[in-house]
């Protein structure tokens, strides 16, 4: 491995006008990686032998690599490396080998095996980087000293400290320690470290610093996890991003997801609404109709099966995000929806750092539904009575009486709360050089916005990396998580139905609220639903052990095996007591216990040979052989008719009716996968991949599937005519094509299944069990494949200040796995299947721009942006009306060039008035007009239509960080523009007892609904349908549901280190933060983003106040 | 000595993973359901068999109960609903009670995408595909000889039973006769002859292989395919087999009209008629001659308590009538103990079946008795003033909250755990009745030109009834569809009785004045489910006229 190459590039950048420095970094996890190779032999010691005649010095040096072990680092600027020598050195040491090659106009620094190359300094001060007192202080007038960490307190070893404008410089020892001489107090020092961003001190009266760089988010040298390996980002011929959570740490991320929502072109994170919720996540859009359209999670190099909500956001070093076909090719089948990698945090050798993170806020409802008050509500009896003249609908007698006394109820207002949310988090790292640990635990509070909607989760992770000998290596990361989802919210969905005239409290009531606040039967109080005695409880403990074997006598090959296991144990159990509900009641007392525990596995052996053959060749090659398996067990029993009702689930015999249900299901995945890497001349990069994947879901002759996928990367700005270019620093472009399959469906789909209920002959008998065939089966299940291409471009102008990188997909998916809908005659209605072909394309890109980076203020921007389209290509190819055009298939809302996701139905325009002469029969004042599309003078299934549909045009998000001193502020504001959805706002509302519902029945003379100005005689709305309209017809109410959201907005402020380190602390911050700070949209509902209505929940804002410190 | 140590290490290591690469093994990938069956595990002896047998039971019973309307995904449907557009609703016996809901009440807007429309044929379809399998399996399977019979003449009676709804329903249908194994795109219909024709043909197998004497409670016998084999061979216009099918069970000594008070009510005041409908009185066990086949609940036994919805369908809303003081006249159990349960008013009776009916044996027919059907009500609210009296409702009561009380419909010992909330009872319901396959012989006998011995069928059932005989001068196809609201009020599919007789239209004219004004002549049948049409993508079911 030629290490230097790395650091080759030419890299320059201006700090003062005219003044150029070097930069010399050392990535810190690459010096980890060479320890791994090093023998315990003193480096200083190795004997060198060569004998070239008029050779270049970048050939000498490959010539001492390839036959010790010393690796050199050094940047092009500080020598002209194409100088030819002839040399004949026999058993010299190094340090007369750097001597004779550079005649002495070079120096050196030797840490372990790596050779850093610098320019001689006269006076050199930085011997065994310990300021030498006796130096001379003519030159040099004043001694620096200080050290240097990452925002997390670890030091950075290896780090570059140069004086402006001369040559004097140093570097960080192992603790990331460093002491310079620099000529004044006038003097300015840089400090750079690989993968993070260069920092400028002005020395002023300091003699010790303690300097924080902070990480270069478009570092090319950053390593990218790609799947069983990783790579340089500037080798990497696939679409991949590489995001780590910083800039959002400061925000009340209940979800490691909301870290990075808004960040990642084509990453679309949909947030929840519920304490403890798991938000959706999608990957470049949907492409598959039934199967899963999920992305693959994998965390430290292990597929997790688990729920993503179970991470602490503060516990993750980074997430790798891969997009196209060639990246993903790596997980085949498993990886159709792309692939979210996620790397937990590890440690670093030195003495332990602790950090203590920590924050404490509230949340409250973005938006809450109008309901109508006492008034409206009456005016709603009125209306209806008027309507329907044999209602005679009248207030009860309780409402009557709380109409007299004035008092009015807001449901809505008296289940919701402002909840308090509150985050702790303790870790500590270090190690020695040997053996790193990372250890850290976390307790995260949430209280929803609905009464009782409580969560509680705490986290424990240990991650430890140990070198047994010099060529094998051994990781251990583990987690231990604790989620407690115990107690039901308060029912929104009583909420809205009740009347402002009930009562709230009974003191004959159970725990003495009123059961029946209006005395209604269905209107239960949305208390009661909190007075359900619920534990939902979930533990997942999950370990990964991976060994590293760096095999000996063979250069370049590597044998890793990752072995990890996750098992899972959910517990839910309730009971509702014989008070509460009209079942409970019934049926006097209703328990049930529930345990289901998932065990996972998977065994890894990978098998990595680099090596670079001559000077430009470069090649990888990775061989994967992988074994997951998953099983799962679930128990249920459940009792009724208690004899006491006093002690719940955990007494289950104390039931009369007893019921039981079990469950288990297992799974099994065997993969064979290998991948070629070759890159040429630090120009050409390609990659081949190949995956075999076994999975036992599909059907007995379709088992096995092969998928292959390619790409090429050339890097333009290393060709020789744009390397000197002024303003060009770094050109991309990818091209990437390749197949992936589908495995996204459910165990035994490929199998016929019976379900088993109960019948009984007799009175007093006891039942018999019956059989039902429930599914089809479907011998040929097999899988689904998605053929993609995608081109890339990667750049990085103007001194690196404006980077980023554009993407344009086009995918084609085959054998889509379909949950089908087929004629009921066949006695199913559904069969899950392979069919059609769906057409996904998409554009995206992200841009980051410096635009300004000083010492005092720095300011930020990070703009993503991505859009796709799909469209069905052909559903089986048939044609019963012959007309030459494949059939749509209606049943499914399949369209032959419409998007997956159409919403086909009846159209509607506006609402028929009084004096319409155009009423359709079936129809009267007040209803829906639906739309006659076929002017036959009635409506009939004939009339439907395409509407819309429901994923949107683009999705954009601008993120902006501004720094001044010690202050930091992050601002993130995204967007969705188009797509609509049904808005049971003003449409679909039967579920909410609400105006206008759908169904055949009503309760709106019954309950309360939402304030809408709905239709009457002397309101002719054109928008809300009668109080009491019942749809003839099905039809849809399509709603827009773009919106621009202020997402995330953060202020947070760091103190001096120097004061801190003096009592004894590394870092200290604050900071406010503010989630979901607004929404600007037309969508009348909840959310626009998840299309909430009055059916769900709404969106949470979240207002907080943190301390983090370290020491 | 260390470096030997460290190699030999290795090679184990290496050793290890080249045999996990070759022990890819197949086996791994294969499926072995641990926790569900499958047909090639399930169906392999009787006890297999006798469980899908059962479930037919179970499907079956959902057309009364509703239970399994919710399975079949009905959106926004009620299974309240369900039952009562089937058994009464929108009929010339009733209609539903608020008229602001297009539950079968304004036939304008009944149309393709109508979710009853479309559960229905989903459950029927479903039995159907579900006896297939069962056919097809036991045909080959190694059962003995008569245990395959009598699983084969079980699932082929359900086969026709089914059939028989969607025929009276839907007019032409798919007929399936054998397994589906793989979807399928292409189904037509088939003239309702051709339906007919299959559904005899499974019926005279049932015939030939049910149990000639009542095997049990619930379960079924030869006479309960003759009975159905009887209302078939009428619509085959075969009623010299229609009465030999009906005679067959008629003059089987094993059943008799029920004469005198039995069973588990006798203390209370009461009558014949109204034992035949009170808790444990169906099955033949208690001593119940007049039931052929009865659909079984039973409170607190698995799955045993779907809950019969009649009381909570045909009970009048009482709990909404007000005494002249605006106080509720009527207070549901359990705050007071009533024998009229907490009906919520679904149905409402027509002018037809509460008063025309009965006018001319008002007071002697024991099925108009006071005990069979409740006109008056009395106010039990102790906090009222009128406690004790009758009731007077309001004008506006009349549509919902007062009106004629279908009796059979309620029985507080149907409620074995005291009292249900939600107004459902646990009592057994008739399938099939002696009393119905009388009525059967009567329409064929009339059909057939025999109006003597129609009348005297008729007759037989009046005279139970203590109602005048009929003169046969005065037999009518309207006057056995008169005696059938008498006698089968709430128990027979009245919406199939009037579709088979295609009398829906002009009797809902008649006698149904909501929904007369929007009924025309295609309502006599029901659209064919717009799901269906559109799923059925290689070829084109075609929906009813009218539709």
């Amino acid at each position: 491995m030629k290490l230097r190459r790395l650091l080759s590039y030419n890299w320059q950048f201006n700090l003062t006008k005219g003044a150029r420095i070097l930069k010399i970094s050392v990535l810190l996890s690459i010096i980890m990686t060479f320890s791994t190779f090093a023998n315990s032999v003193v480096y200083s010691q190795v004997e060198i032998s060569i004998d070239v005649e008029n050779t270049e010095i970048t050939s000498i040096l490959d010539l001492i690599e390839s036959t010790t072990a010393l690796r050199f680092f050094y940047d092009n600027d500080i020598y002209d490396f194409k100088q030819k020598r002839t040399l004949s050195l026999k058993k010299v040491k190094i340090e007369e080998a750097i001597s004779l090659i550079f005649e002495g106009n070079l120096d050196f620094k030797l840490s372990e095996n790596i050779v850093i190359l610098k320019k001689a300094i006269k006076s050199t001060p930085v011997k065994n980087n310990k300021i030498n007192t006796d130096n001379d202080q003519d030159e040099l007038q004043k001694t620096i000293s200080g050290s240097i960490t990452d925002k997390d307190g670890n030091p950075l070893p290896g780090a570059t400290i140069v004086e402006v404008g001369t040559d004097n410089g140093t570097s960080s020892d192992f603790d990331g320690n460093f002491s310079i001489a620099v000529s004044g107090n006038d003097s300015i020092l840089v400090i750079s470290y690989l993968g993070f961003m260069s920092k400028e001190i002005n020395v002023n009266n300091q003699t010790d610093l303690s300097i924080t760089l902070e990480e270069d988010t478009v570092g090319l040298d950053e390593i990218i996890i790609v799947g069983y390996g990783s790579q340089r980002k500037a080798d990497i011929t696939g679409s991949v991003v590489r995001i780590t959570p910083e800039k959002t740490r400061n925000l009340p991320n209940s979800n490691v997801l909301q870290a990075i929502q808004g960040r990642v072109a084509g990453l679309n994170i949909t947030s929840g609404n519920s304490a403890g919720s798991s938000p959706d996540v999608l990957i470049r859009g949907a492409n598959s109709l039934s199967a899963s359209n999920s992305p693959l999670v994998v965390v430290d190099d292990v597929i997790y099966n688990g729920s993503v909500s179970d991470f602490n956001a503060n516990d993750i070093e980074s997430f790798n995000i891969l997009k196209d076909a060639s990246s993903t090719a790596v997980y085949g089948a498993r990886a159709a929806n792309g692939v979210l990698l996620i790397t937990t945090k590890k440690g670093r050798s030195g003495k332990p750092k602790f950090k203590f993170n920590s924050y404490i806020g509230y949340q409250s409802a973005a938006k809450l539904i109008d309901l109508m008050d006492g008034a409206g509500y009456e005016q709603k009896i009125v209306d209806f009575n008027a309507a329907n003249p044999t209602a005679n609908v009248t207030l009860t007698a309780i409402e009557e009486a709380n109409k007299a006394s004035g008092t009015q109820t807001n449901w809505l207002d008296l289940i919701t709360r402002s909840g308090i949310i509150s985050n702790y988090e303790l870790n500590v790292s270090g190690g020695t050089d040997r053996t790193t640990y990372y250890i850290s635990g976390s307790i995260f509070d949430e209280e929803g916005i609905v009464k009782n909607d409580n969560f509680k989760r705490i986290n424990l992770n240990l991650n430890l990396n140990t070198k047994l000998t010099d060529w094998w290596s051994l990781a251990f990361n583990s987690s231990f998580i604790n989620r407690n989802l115990s107690g039901r919210p308060a029912s929104m969905y009583n909420a809205y139905s009740q009347s402002p005239y009930g009562n709230v409290f009974d003191e004959n009531g159970p725990s003495g609220f009123a059961r029946l606040p209006i005395g209604d039967q269905l209107g239960l109080n949305p208390f009661i639903n909190t007075l359900v005695d619920e534990e939902n409880k979930r533990t997942s403990l999950r370990g990964v052990v991976s060994s590293k074997i760096d095999i000996p006598f063979v250069k370049g090959l590597k044998w890793t095996m990752n072995y990890g296991g996750n098992i899972r144990n959910d517990r839910t159990n309730s009971f509702i007591n014989n008070k509460l509900t009209a079942s409970s009641m019934a049926q006097n007392g209703v328990a049930q216990k529930e345990h289901e525990r998932n065990y996972d596995w998977t065994l890894d052996n990978i098998l990595n040979y680099t090596n670079t053959i001559g000077e430009k060749h470069k090649i990888d090659v990775t061989l994967l052989y992988s074994r997951e398996s998953r099983e799962g067990d679930l128990t249920q029993a459940r009792a009724n008719d208690f004899v006491s009702q006093a002690l719940g689930f955990n007494a289950l015999a104390l039931g009369a009716v007893q019921e039981s249900l079990s469950q288990r299901d297992a799974q099994n995945s065997l993969s064979q996968m290998g991948r070629l890497n070759y890159v040429f001349d630090r120009k050409y990069a390609f990659t081949y991949t190949a995956r075999r994947d076994g999975f036992s879901a599909f059907a007995e002759n379709n088992k096995y599937a092969i998928f292959q996928a390619g790409a090429f990367a050339w890097t333009a700005s290393n060709e020789a005519f744009l390397e000197d270019s002024k303003w060009l620093n770094y050109l991309k472009l990818r091209l990437s094509f390749g197949e992936n399959g589908n495995q996204g469906i459910n165990r035994f789909s490929s199998l016929s299944k019976i379900n088993t209920s109960q019948y009984l002959f007799g009175d007093g008998g006891s039942s018999v069990s019956t059989f039902n065939i429930e599914t089809l089966a479907n011998s040929e299940l097999s899988w689904e494949s998605t053929a993609s291409k995608n081109i890339g471009l990667d750049f990085q102008v103007l001194d690196n200040k404006i980077s980023g990188s554009f993407d344009a997909y086009l995918s084609n998916t085959k054998d889509l796995l379909q949950l089908r809908s087929i004629p009921s005659i066949t006695g199913f209605d559904q069969v899950l299947t392979n069919i059609g072909e769906v057409e996904n394309k998409g554009f995206e890109f992200s841009i980051n721009s410096r635009n300004y980076d000083n010492p005092n203020f720095g300011w930020d921007t990070n703009i993503v942006f991505s859009s796709s389209k799909n469209k069905i290509i052909s559903l089986g190819g048939v044609d019963a009306n012959a007309d030459g055009i494949e059939d749509d298939d209606v049943a499914n809302g399949w369209f032959i060039g419409q998007p997956i996701d159409a919403v086909f139905g009846f159209k509607t325009n506006g609402i028929y008035q009084l004096n319409d002469t155009d009423i359709l029969s079936g129809f009267g004042p007040g209803d829906f007009r639906i739309v006659d599309k076929n002017d036959d003078g009635a409506i009939t299934p004939a009339d439907r239509e395409i509407l819309g549909r429901t994923s949107p045009n683009y999705i954009i998000s601008l993120g902006n960080t501004l720094r001044y001193k010690g202050f930091s502020f992050y601002m993130l504001i995204s967007s969705t523009q188009g797509g609509g959805e049904n808005n049971a706002y003003i449409g679909d509302n039967y579920d909410t007892r609400s105006v206008n519902p759908r169904g055949f029945t009503t309760f709106t003379e019954r309950f309360n609904v939402h304030n809408v100005p709905y239709w009457t005689a002397s309101n002719p709305s054109n928008l809300y349908p009668r109080l009491d309209y019942v749809a003839p017809f099905d039809h849809p109410i399509i709603e827009d549901r773009s919106f621009v959201r202020i997402q995330d907005i953060s202020l947070s402020y760091n103190f001096n280190e120097k004061v801190l380190n003096k009592i004894g602390f590394t870092s200290l911050q604050i900071f406010t933060s503010i989630k979901n700070a607004h929404t600007f949209t037309d969508w009348t509902g909840y959310n626009p983003e998840t299309s909430t209505t009055v059916k769900g929940s709404p969106n949470l804002s979240s207002y907080t106040f943190g301390l983090n410190f370290g020491f | 000595m260390k470096k030997y140590f460290t190699y030999n290490y290795l090679f184990i290591n290496i050793l290890s993973i080249t045999l996990l690469l070759v022990s890819c093994s197949d086996d791994l990938l294969v499926e072995k359901p641990e926790s569900f069956l499958t047909p090639s595990n399930a169906f392999v002896n009787a006890d297999g068999y006798n469980a899908a047998i059962a479930e037919l039971h179970r499907l079956s019973r959902g057309l009364r109960t509703s239970e399994v309307v919710n399975d079949y995904a009905i959106k926004n449907f009620e299974e309240d609903k369900a039952v009562t557009t089937i058994y009464a609703n929108g009929t010339d016996i009733a209609s539903f009670a608020v008229t602001n809901q297009n539950q079968f009440t304004d036939y304008a807007k009944i149309n393709s995408t109508n979710p009853l429309v479309s559960a229905y044929w989903k459950i029927l379809y479903k039995m159907i595909a579900n006896a297939n399998t069962i056919v097809a399996n036991i045909t080959v399977s190694e059962l003995k000889e008569e245990d395959k019979l009598r699983i084969e003449g079980n699932a082929r009676f359900f086969r026709a039973f089914a059939y028989r709804f969607l025929v009276y329903l839907y007019g032409d249908v798919p007929l399936l006769t054998a397994e589906i194994k793989t979807p399928k795109f292409d189904f037509t219909r088939a003239p309702v002859n051709d339906i007919l024709a299959f559904m005899k043909e499974d019926l005279e197998f049932a015939s030939a292989n049910l149990p000639s004497e009542n095997p049990g409670d619930g379960q079924l016998s030869k006479a309960a395919a003759d009975h159905i084999l009887a209302e078939t061979l009428i619509s085959l216009k075969d009623y010299t087999g229609a009465i030999q099918a009906a005679s067959l069970v008629i003059d089987n000594s094993q059943y008799a009209l029920m004469q005198s008070r039995f069973g588990s009510s006798t203390s209370i005041d009461g009558d014949v008629f109204w034992d035949l409908f009170r808790i444990n009185n169906q099955n033949g066990s208690s001593g119940n001659t007049e039931s052929i086949w009865v659909w079984q609940l039973d409170f607190t036994t698995l799955n045993g308590e779907p809950k019969n919805r009649l009381t909570r369908c045909w009970g009048p809303r009482l709990e909404r009538v007000k005494d002249s003081e605006g106080n509720r006249a009527y207070v549901v159990p359990p705050a007071s103990i009533d024998t009229l349960g907490r009906g919520v008013g679904f149905v409402h009776p027509t002018e037809y079946l509460e008063y025309t009916i009965w006018e001319s044996d008002f007071n002697n027919d024991i099925r108009n008795s006071k005990y069979n059907m409740q006109r008056r009500f009395t106010n039990n609210n102790p906090a009222s003033p009128e406690f004790g009296q009758m009731m007077v409702p309001r004008a506006s009561d009349l549509s919902r909250n007062h009106n004629v009380f279908v009796k059979k419909t309620a029985a507080r010992e149907g409620y074995p755990q005291g009292y249900d909330t939600d107004g459902r009872m646990y009592t057994d319901m008739y399938a099939i009745r002696l009393a119905e396959t009388y009525l059967l012989r009567a329409e064929a006998y009339f059909l057939n030109g025999d109006n003597t011995n129609s009348t005297a069928d008729i007759n037989i059932i009046r005279n139970r009834a203590q109602a005048t005989p009929i003169a046969s001068s005065l037999i009518t196809l309207d006057y056995i569809l008169d005696e059938r609201a008498r006698e089968l009020v709430s128990e027979e599919p009245r919406r199939l009785t009037l579709a088979r007789m295609n009398k829906l239209a002009e009797r809902v004219r008649l006698y149904n004045p909501v929904s007369a004004p929007s009924i025309q002549d295609f309502h006599n049948l029901w659209p064919i489910p717009q799901d269906a049409i559109d799923a059925n993508l290689e070829a084109e079911l075609i929906q009813n006229p009218g539709y």
